[in-house]
């Protein structure tokens, strides 16, 4: 390997790797037990925990059928909506917080008559947790998914028309378990982004413990009071986001046995 | 109550394809700057055979048929039903067609099993999945399949995978059945074991079927009737003998190996040929336009013009090919009269046949087929 190539490669290697190795030499073992059982990471572990899986849920739902949307109808302006669906992959999230707000709030565009129609208020809420981590989460579905829909053989699609399956037949029998393994693999990144939000959550829900105080917000505050609970934390989500890396290695990069 | 295989071929859920339904098609398909135009009846429980060059429509005339591509104009009718009129915007659309396809690639559903894959076209209708498994069941133990239920398509060989396209073609209970290439993707000796259990269940099944190949013998074994299409026309609809026989145009004839030319008949027993050049033949009383032609082992090749014999047509040219088939080799001699000369490989070698040599044909008149050259069938 040439020195021009190797020198810059493992300075970049290090640098990625040097903050975990820095996390994993000053976490507090012996303390970790009596940290993690206190009342507060507990509900935060839970909060985030909940608001993650329903954040994914709501993606699936929403955004599968987007995504085949996205794929597949051919009208004007259906690229256009593709580059501003995926807008929150690369908005800052406070950014995506405040819009939140200013959509979703007490006088916010629509939250004003979700406020005064049903008496519904998103905004430092646990709904609204889970919509700021949906905003900013879902994006990540949709275009893994959306790729694979792209990727579907079409001609298994039209030999299931011509054996009698309506169109809904064809993307529930035949399309979605075909984009299955991608389907995991978004849902998986989806999660895994949606438990790790900060900016937007922080910005649309507030910091209430037991109601919009999430992992990551426990995190950012332990460390001002109590750094060795802040790491602690932190290796909380780092085991987490490991085993979402174990598990995304295994759906993800194997070929599947189907194609 | 049990009942063996044999006492009980069709399941029990499956209506049978009324046989009287004939599919009519009078119309066109517009793709780009192609054209389909067709003006035909497909008889039910005979195989029409779709013969034709590449791009000649084959496959667009099934997709037409199937639903997968609309008419630009006219319609497509089965029986009284229409399936698709251009100028009122009918249109059933494909999954509601009595149709099936086996398509080249044969698409099955990789993410299911065998069983799955041809319960599919039941469980679609609203046949209960219980009731669909046992008749998937039945068509599985028709096709020789039962003990590959389980396997999924990519554990499947291909003469295999292609007898699953066909259960689950048929299983859909159509009536009308649409093969296009059914055979291609096969290699050489399992497309022979193929096609004789093909040419079974074809003659098995009473509805309309149509099969689009490229291979003539393919077609002169599976198919009851031949419609050649070319460019986007119909150019000859028979019998496969009667097209094998006296082919209508210059593909046709290529197809089947035969020499033919277009011609009038002027004089008694002479065709006139488009470029002047005179044929002795037998023209059985017919007059005006006519196409005439030999076989290829009808003539015979001469080093210097043949003088004293009895053959009515004699013409120089230079051979251009060589090829050997099989047991004999093919010569292609072009002059006034072009054609293709097969004779043996010992005769190759003795007179020193190769490409440039100039060379006499001679061919006896009563070798020379002549037919009117109205195309047997019209489109118009």
């Amino acid at each position: 390997m040439p020195w021009p190539l190797a020198v810059p490669a493992a300075v970049g290697a290090l640098f990625l790797l040097a903050p975990l190795v820095g996390l994993l030499v000053r976490a507090p073992w012996s303390g970790l037990p009596r940290i993690l059982s206190d009342s507060h990471v507990l509900s935060a572990l839970r909060l985030s925990l909940i608001c993650a899986t329903a954040a994914t849920a709501i993606s699936i739902v929403l955004g599968v059928p987007l995504a085949w949307a996205l794929a597949r109808v051919r009208v004007r302006g259906i690229s256009a909506l593709r580059a501003l669906v995926t807008l929150p992959l690369v908005l800052p999230p406070v950014v995506g917080g405040v819009a939140l707000l200013f959509a979703l709030g007490r006088r916010g565009l629509i939250g004003q008559y979700l406020d005064h129609w049903f008496g519904l208020t998103l905004p430092f809420t646990t709904p609204g947790v889970i919509v700021a981590e949906t905003f900013v989460a879902m994006p990540f579905l949709i275009i893994t998914v959306e790729g694979a829909f792209r990727g579907v053989d079409r001609g298994l699609e039209e030999a299931a028309s011509t054996l009698g399956a309506s169109r809904l037949t064809v993307f529930r029998r035949v399309t979605l378990p075909l984009i299955a393994p991608s389907l995991v693999a978004g849902s998986v990144l989806c999660w895994a982004r949606a438990l790790g939000e900060f900016g937007a959550t922080i910005t649309f829900a507030g910091n209430f413990p037991g109601v919009t105080q999430t992992m990551p917000l426990n995190v950012y505050l332990a460390l001002e009071s109590d750094p060795e609970a802040a790491i602690a934390l932190s290796l909380v989500l780092l085991a987490v986001s490991l085993l979402v890396l174990a598990g995304l290695r295994d759906r993800w990069l194997r070929p599947t046995a189907a194609s | 109550m049990t009942t063996s295989p044999e006492q009980h071929t069709e399941p029990e859920l499956l209506a049978k394809p009324d046989a009287t339904t004939t599919l009519h098609l009078d119309g066109n398909t517009q793709l780009d700057d192609f054209v389909l135009q067709v003006t035909l009846d497909f008889r039910p429980g005979q195989v029409l055979g779709v013969v034709g060059p590449n791009g000649a429509g084959k496959t667009t005339l099934l997709r037409t048929i199937a639903g997968l591509t609309p008419l630009t104009g006219g319609t497509l009718r089965l029986g009284d039903e229409v399936l698709d009129d251009a100028t009122t915007d009918r249109f059933v659309p494909v999954e509601q067609r009595p149709v099936s396809v086996v398509f080249q690639d044969y698409r099955l559903f990789p993410h299911l099993s065998v069983a799955d894959n041809v319960a599919f076209p039941l469980r679609s209708s609203a046949v209960k999945r219980r009731d669909a498994r046992a008749a998937a069941r039945q068509w599985l133990q028709r096709f020789d399949l039962a003990g590959l239920a389980d396997r999924r398509p990519h554990q499947l060989s291909g003469g295999q995978a292609q007898r699953v396209a066909l259960a689950r073609a048929l299983a859909a209970a159509p009536q009308i059945l649409l093969l296009d290439e059914p055979l291609a993707a096969l290699d050489a000796q399992t497309r022979l074991e193929v096609r004789g259990e093909l040419r079974q269940h074809l003659s098995d099944f009473a509805g309309v079927c149509l099969l689009v190949t490229h291979d003539p013998l393919e077609a002169l074994i599976l198919a009851d009737q031949l419609l050649v299409l070319e460019d986007g026309r119909a150019t000859q609809l028979g019998a496969p003998a009667d097209v094998a026989r006296r082919p209508a145009t210059p593909y046709v004839a290529s197809l089947v190996g035969l020499n033919l030319y277009r011609g009038v008949i002027e004089t008694a027993d002479t065709v006139t040929l488009d470029n002047g050049v005179k044929l002795a033949a037998p023209c059985h009383g017919l007059a005006g336009a006519v196409l005439a032609t030999f076989r290829p082992s009808a003539a015979a090749v001469y080093l210097e013009q043949p003088l004293h014999g009895s053959p009515r047509n004699t013409w120089p040219g230079v051979i251009t090919s060589v090829e050997l088939l099989a047991d004999r080799v093919r010569l292609q001699v072009d002059g006034p009269i072009s054609a293709y000369v097969d004779v043996t490989p010992a005769a190759v070698a003795d007179l020193h046949l190769t490409h440039g040599v100039n060379a006499w044909i001679a061919v006896k008149s009563t070798e020379i087929d002549v037919y009117p050259s109205r195309t047997p069938f019209s489109n118009r």
